[in-house]
């Protein structure tokens, strides 16, 4: 199972992805970044199971949370995910 | 003691508040900061969650703030920017007087709308006459810190959108006892208040509700965009420079908390039930003058008083000998005294908080008729 990073503006709004998901049924984690992920340094994401990627994306959007990023880690690291 | 200065900041807390307190010195962190911040990025969010629920509107809106005055100059720094004229109202405290008299060299002129005591219909006559010659945006208090006079304020709000002037709202002593409701007001871009006052957090707390864009007043490590000069681009982190007061914080979660689950009705209902029954108290004594509307119909159960002549630093004094603490002098809010007429000597402030007991009212005026007896044999 591939883990997907959703990015966030900010740890406040990054606590209430997780908080939303997690609510749906969603395994979410808060995570730090990888430095890899984040051209402004330092930031917050969401890690969920690859497959749960789009039900994520949908309910995020639709709670007013839409990520920044969405990325797949795979054998050649993260990539930017087709949202 | 009996302590009625509530409205300065209330001395007796809910149990669960200093429980909070000490639970964040055990298992502390710093929110934003690294793995070990669990604890405390939990807790920064449950507190705007709650403080969300109470104000209606979004967690991500509800900034962190030292205090009230903290969370003002935010509001006025971020619309005070080019602007040239302010309205206020004449019951502002100093801490919205001030930052704008601190502007008046830059160009701001200030525009307070001076109307008499407990009387909203004519205040709202004159706000809108002061709106009519333009504003680039106005600040009004939600309640007088001096009297308890509740000015409308989701009518001043209305008044603000017709004349497509942004609001600022100082709920700094509404917050916790009248409802608010963000998600009504259309014009209101800034609320500002304390956590350490009726909402029962712990000093050193405040909130600034942002219902548009805000400017940062510091600027500084957020744990967040590390490489951006600026500050985030996004709330509330634009505005939360530096290490936050967790500490106050998880005390301030339990103390919203704890207004929900009493709710603002029913602790208005207590205080003002202690106040009238001071003015009950009070009734036979011409020489001791009571502020107050009739029936309390536009007034918390904050009361201000002085005996008839004398001078009121004088007469909280004497109720202190007695045990009794209350607040003599102008209340920081000088406009507030102009307004009313009471700027020369100013008045005692009598306020209770929901952990005031009723009986101590007969305590007070038992007080009050003394220092007005001894008053009349000087």
């Amino acid at each position: 199972m591939a883990e997907c990073m959703l990015t966030s503006r900010g740890e406040t709004r990054a606590r209430l992805m997780a908080g939303e998901l997690g609510r749906k049924g969603i395994p979410a984690t808060l995570r730090r970044l990888p430095a890899e992920l984040t051209r402004e340094g330092c930031a917050y994401g969401v890690s969920v199971p690859s497959e749960e990627l789009p039900r994520a994306m949908h309910l995020l959007r639709v709670a007013g949370f839409p990520p920044r990023r969405a990325f797949v880690y795979g054998a050649d690291g993260w990539r930017e995910a087709d949202t | 003691m009996i302590y009625l200065d509530n409205a300065a900041t209330t001395v007796e807390k809910p149990p669960k508040v200093i429980r909070a307190v000490e639970e964040a010195f055990r298992r502390g962190g710093n929110a934003g900061r690294g793995e070990g911040s669990g604890y405390a990025g939990e807790t920064l969010l449950a507190c705007r969650t709650e403080a969300a629920a109470l104000f209606g509107t979004r967690p991500e809106r509800v900034a962190f703030t030292f205090n009230a005055t903290h969370a003002l100059n935010i509001a006025i720094a971020s619309l005070a920017r080019g602007a040239r004229r302010a309205v206020i109202s004449g019951y502002e405290h100093n801490a919205v007087r001030r930052p704008l008299a601190a502007r008046a060299e830059a160009g701001l002129e200030t525009a307070v709308v001076r109307s008499p005591l407990f009387e909203p219909e004519y205040f709202l006559f004159m706000f809108e006459r002061a709106l009519e010659r333009g504003a680039d945006f106005a600040v009004c208090t939600h309640v007088s810190n001096v009297f308890g006079y509740i000015l409308p304020i989701e009518r001043v709000d209305a008044l603000c959108e017709r004349y497509g002037v942004p609001l600022i709202v100082d709920a700094s002593q509404s917050a916790g006892v009248l409802p608010l409701d963000a998600g009504g007001l259309r014009a209101a871009r800034f609320i500002c208040m304390p956590g350490h006052k009726s909402l029962y957090g712990p000093q050193g707390t405040g909130l600034l509700i942002c219902l548009g864009d805000a400017e940062p007043l510091l600027y500084g490590g957020t744990g967040q965009d590390s490489r951006a000069d600026g500050m985030p681009d996004y709330l509330p982190e634009r505005l939360e420079a530096g290490t936050q007061n967790l500490h106050g914080i998880a005390g301030l979660l339990e103390g919203i908390r704890y207004v929900r689950r009493r709710t603002p009705e029913a602790i208005l209902a207590h205080e003002r039930a202690f106040t009238e029954r001071v003015l009950d108290g009070l009734r036979v004594h011409p020489e001791i003058k009571t502020y107050s509307a009739r029936g309390l119909f536009c007034q918390t159960g904050m009361l201000s008083l002085e005996l008839r002549g004398g001078d009121s630093e004088t007469l909280a004094h004497e109720l202190m000998l007695r045990g009794i603490a209350t607040r003599g002098g102008l209340h920081c809010a000088p406009l507030a005294h102009e307004s009313a007429g009471t700027s020369e000597r100013g008045t005692v402030r009598i306020s209770p908080s929901d952990f005031t007991r009723l009986r101590d009212a007969d305590t007070l005026v038992d007080a009050l008729r003394s220092a007005a007896r001894r008053r009349e044999m000087c």
